[in-house]
């Protein structure tokens, strides 16, 4: 039980990683970009062939050397995921939003963009998955009421909450993150205002980018890399801003770690690993029936 | 930041002066020998340091004053490179980008470079032309006079003049005939040379390709030529040869463009070409061609001037094809429908009646969400799914067997039931969610795909999982005095296509009906429709069942054709797949939908052989991915835009209304100044 509470923190973090792109995204566009969870499977791509070129398999490094390597992973995967981002921004998102066009365009090009680099990685890497080599060794580190705590788990909880402390310092004291708070309360007026908004977008893009770039990081040590890793982890992280509140960062966090626990605690009882994603959509569905608002509440500048 | 980058630039100014008074001593007289030694090679560098400097201040230049032709040469040979690896082999984890692997040999990346220079060429010069960067040529497009007008004048006015002009352009299309024979050829190896143009001789195709640059050829010095006035009288024997040579070109281009004869040229395969229909539908085209070049052509300017007005105003009302022209295609379409599979090869009759049958149907039932409701259902898969594991479970082909043994029944008496359930799924899934913003349904219906597929694959004990079903049977009809089975491809395909005219049929009233045109008015701006007292809901969740019983429909004819289910059967890409071909068609458009499910489902089956477009299996999903993205960006009305649709868009572009229902109520209602603003935009754009 402990450790199923256990897997459900950890797996709850990462979705918290993704859902606070997804959630970033959806404030300031009022789009849900399908095609973060390909931004996820492009970070993981990233450190993979990193690892694949610079660690043996056989015996990973220890100590500070292979925080060192963490430290790169992290920051290539995030950087990578910032780019594909960017450009899907650039060259998805921008000559529609320059035409004004209506949203189910919108969501119809962020189907296809995220198909498009799924199908894409796909065939240049083929449509199999592979293993990172670990720049760690994998060992519990702590057992509290029979829960094991891995050397990953202490690794995913660290990262994120860092992360996810830096993102909400960007976005409620810099002055990048209060032209991303301008834009998701009243775009024209922002704009009037003096904030770029195209810059802005793109900042946005690149802020949630970087998080999800991350999490595909943290999420391809434990399951590998594929083409099509991104989909499940992708939707259950929109459930769980969706949960928090969607546009609501902390309740993006929130929202997270309540989907993971909620999703993975059930398992010690049901004993089906492939009822975890579906426990997950009932939530959704519930969610929608009765508080649609989110646990935290919506926080898309038309209430705040 | 800037205060610490100071401070460091001052203290490494401090450091290197105090470097440099201690050693001034020895500096000194070392740099004088340096600058001693070097002053010679000083002196033969400076000529070659000059023009690098030049050169530098030039690109500097051009840079500042072409960038952004530049930036869009980048683009477009980037984006000419992205098709190369695209449709370049696959790579794998080990060797990533294999598609531009030994890359600059192979033809087709070079092909796929000059496409994108190509594209850059043309893209730059209409830019320029339309900003008046490059005047004669804008001065000629505009038609106001200038040399190059005049000069093209003279040019075509003298009889050796248009001889001229003729033959290079008569030149420059069989190189683009021939140049394409290479690219699109079944049998280009991957190297480019000239041989391999050679090897394209002896399939009729080639011939088949310079024929129609002819034709084409032909057609455009034609159009030249009447717009000066000046056509060249044909006498009678000319004429005669004329269309002899088009009854002629028609043959070849029949059999070089039927699929279904032998690729090599060969005497013998002459006689079979008169099996194929599509010999007849172009012979049937070269005779209406030959008849136009016998029979003396109305000269355009005798027309009259009524009549020209009248063709003018038609112009601008934007209609592709009249309403005459329009019943006559969907007649003459239906004809194909109907005569086109009987001549077809096995594994043609297969694919049209599965893919092309199953996946209109589907297509049509998606319409009606995506296109007539304006919202979006990304979890199609799952009623598809449900009808057809409904079709097995009533068939007893499921490990759990229906309660009583005399409920095994016949696809046809399913049908109902299966639809029933499929719109009972709809309700259940769409009341809980289209109550809030219509974008939740995306990923609710997302959710809902997935769980579908988990369940069929996991819950074994039920739907037999990746063992998959057993038999289930066949459409029959066993009825007193009548048997009758419909198993073979081409019965099974008469059996969808009466299905997908009745749905047709259906839909297209219902568009037209009450429904239709409150699914127009939620679209256009639902606040205003509530204002009216429509209840947005009910007609959403309508719209939402519909489309879910459609694709339970289809599922029974899945399932009683493929007679065996996997769940690997019901994945996601099923579902975008099909709102693939309901985007490419046009949202809305019915005869939009019907095409684009014969071409999407059609061309890949064609391609997948192909040396240059072959695709292995799950790349078509990377084409789809862009289809859906380019078909957004540059045309989101469709391929054959249903008119109110595209108006809708339009208009959602200038600031009324939605043209979807996603967002609800709340947002984007106009002010008054506004509204009358764009009503006025409105007005002047549709005004009939």
């Amino acid at each position: 039980m402990a450790n199923f509470i256990a897997i459900g923190i950890f797996t709850g973090f990462i979705y918290a990683m993704l859902a606070l792109g997804y959630t970033l995204v959806y404030g300031v566009l009022r789009l849900i970009n399908f095609a973060h969870s390909e931004v996820m499977m492009s970070g993981a791509f990233a450190s993979y062939f990193l690892f694949r070129v610079t660690i043996s398999d056989v015996t990973p490094p220890n100590g500070i050397v292979s925080v060192w390597w963490i430290l790169a992973g992290i920051a290539l995967s995030g950087v990578v995921g910032s780019i594909i981002a960017i450009l899907l921004e650039r060259f998805a998102y921008r000559p529609l939003r320059r035409r004004n066009a209506p949203a189910l365009t919108y969501l119809i090009t962020a189907i296809g963009a995220s198909y498009f680099l799924q199908f894409f990685a796909g065939k240049e890497f083929g449509y199999y998955q592979e293993s990172v080599n670990p720049p760690f060794s994998n060992n519990i580190v702590w057992s509290p009421f029979g829960a094991q705590i891995t050397t990953y788990d202490i690794l995913v909880g660290i990262v994120a909450i860092v992360l996810m402390l830096f993102l909400d310092a960007v976005v409620n004291r810099t002055k990048m993150g209060r032209g991303i708070r301008a834009l998701a309360q009243d775009q024209p007026t922002a704009s009037l205002m003096g904030v770029n908004v195209n810059r802005t977008i793109s900042q946005t893009f690149a802020l949630g980018g970087f998080l999800g770039g991350a999490a595909g990081f943290l999420f391809a040590l434990q399951n590998g890399v594929s083409f099509s890793m991104g989909f499940q982890p992708g939707l259950l992280a929109f459930t769980a801003a969706v949960l928090g509140g969607i546009g609501n960062i902390r309740g993006a966090v929130l929202g997270g770690l309540t989907l993971g626990l909620v999703e993975t605690v059930p398992l010690y009882w049901l004993q089906d690993v492939w009822l975890q994603p579906v426990i997950g959509f009932v939530v959704l569905v519930l969610v929608l029936l009765f508080r649609p608002t989110g646990i935290l509440g919506e926080n898309l500048g038309r209430t705040a | 930041m800037t205060r610490l980058t100071h401070h460091a630039v001052m203290w490494l100014r401090r450091f290197v002066s105090i470097l440099g008074r201690l050693l001034a001593p020895i500096g000194r007289p070392v740099g004088r020998l340096v600058a001693r030694l070097w002053r010679p090679f000083g002196r033969l560098l400076s000529p070659p340091w000059r023009i690098v400097v030049r050169c530098g201040r030039l690109l500097a230049s051009v840079w500042h004053r072409y960038d952004n032709d530049i930036r869009l040469l980048g683009c477009c040979l980037a984006g000419g490179a992205m098709l190369a690896i695209i449709t370049g082999p696959d790579g794998s984890g080990t060797e990533p980008l294999d598609g531009l692997k030994g890359s600059l040999i192979s033809a087709r990346v070079w092909d796929y470079l000059i496409f994108g220079l190509a594209l850059w060429l043309v893209m730059t010069a209409a830019r320029k032309v339309r900003n008046g960067e490059l005047p004669a040529a804008a001065a000629k497009l505009r038609g106001g006079g200038g040399t190059l007008r005049t000069r093209w004048d003279s040019m075509i006015s003298s009889s050796s003049g248009r001889r001229f002009v003729g033959s290079v352009s008569l030149v420059v299309c069989l190189l683009a005939a021939f140049a394409l024979a290479n690219l699109l050829g079944p049998f280009v190896f991957d190297k480019w040379s000239l041989g391999n143009l050679g090897h394209q001789l002896p399939y009729p195709r080639t011939y088949a390709y310079l024929v129609l640059a002819v034709a084409f050829w032909a057609a455009s010095a034609r159009a030249i030529l009447d717009r000066r006035g000046l056509r060249g009288t044909l006498t009678g024997r000319r004429r005669v040869v004329l269309a002899t040579v088009i009854v002629v070109g028609s043959f070849i281009v029949a059999y070089g463009g039927d699929p279904w004869l032998p690729t090599h040229f060969h005497w013998s395969n002459v006689g079979d070409l008169f099996l194929h229909w599509p010999t007849y539908g172009w012979l049937a085209g070269g005779c209406f061609a030959a008849r136009g070049v016998l029979v003396a052509p109305r000269v355009a300017s005798s027309s009259p001037p009524v009549l020209q007005a009248s063709m003018a105003a038609r112009g601008r009302q934007r209609r592709f094809l009249a309403p005459g022209q329009a019943q006559v295609l969907y007649i003459v379409a239906l004809f194909i429908a109907i005569e086109a599979p009987k001549f077809l090869a096995a594994y043609w009759q297969d694919t049209f009646a599965i893919n092309v049958g199953i996946y209109a149907l589907l297509a049509l039932g998606l319409n009606v969400v995506v296109g007539f409701a304006g919202l979006l259902d990304l979890g199609y898969v799952a009623f598809y799914a449900v009808g057809a594991y409904v079709t097995a479970y009533l068939s007893g082909a499921l490990p759990i067997q229906p309660p009583h043994a005399l409920l095994h029944l016949n696809p046809f008496l399913i049908v109902p039931l299966a639809i029933l359930a499929a719109m009972g799924a709809g309700i259940l899934l769409g009341l809980p969610t289209l109550r809030l913003r219509g974008d939740y349904l995306a990923i609710v219906t997302l959710g809902f795909g997935e769980i579908i597929y988990a369940i069929s694959e996991n819950q074994s004990n039920w739907t037999g999982g990746g063992q998959g079903t057993t038999y289930i049977p066949p459409f029959s009809i066993n009825f007193i005095g009548i048997h009758a089975n419909f198993d073979t491809p081409i019965t099974f395909y008469y059996v969808i296509l009466v299905v997908v005219l009745g749905v047709l049929v259906l839909f297209n009233s219902l568009n037209h009906s009450k429904v239709g045109r409150t699914w127009a008015a939620i679209r256009e701006d639902e606040a205003a429709a509530e204002s009216l007292g429509i209840n947005g809901l009910k007609y959403k969740v309508m719209a939402f069942a519909i489309g879910a019983s459609t694709g339970g429909f289809a599922g029974v004819f899945e399932a009683s054709t493929v007679h065996l289910l996997y769940p690997s059967y019901f994945v996601l890409q099923v579902s975008i797949l099909v709102l693939a071909v309901v985007i490419f068609g046009g949202m809305g458009s019915l005869a939009g939908v019907l095409l684009s499910a014969v071409i999407i489902e059609g061309v890949p089956f064609y391609l997948k052989f192909h040396p240059i477009f072959g695709y292995t299996g799950q790349d078509l999903f990377l084409w789809l991915g862009a289809i859906l993205i380019l078909m957004m960006i540059f045309r989101p009305q469709g391929l054959i835009p249903s008119r109110r649709r595209e108006r809708e868009i339009n208009l959602a572009e200038h600031g009324l209304g939605h043209a979807d229902s996603l967002l609800g109520t709340s947002e984007g209602v106009l002010h008054g100044a506004d509204r009358d603003r764009y009503a006025e935009y409105d007005r002047e754009e549709y005004s009939e």
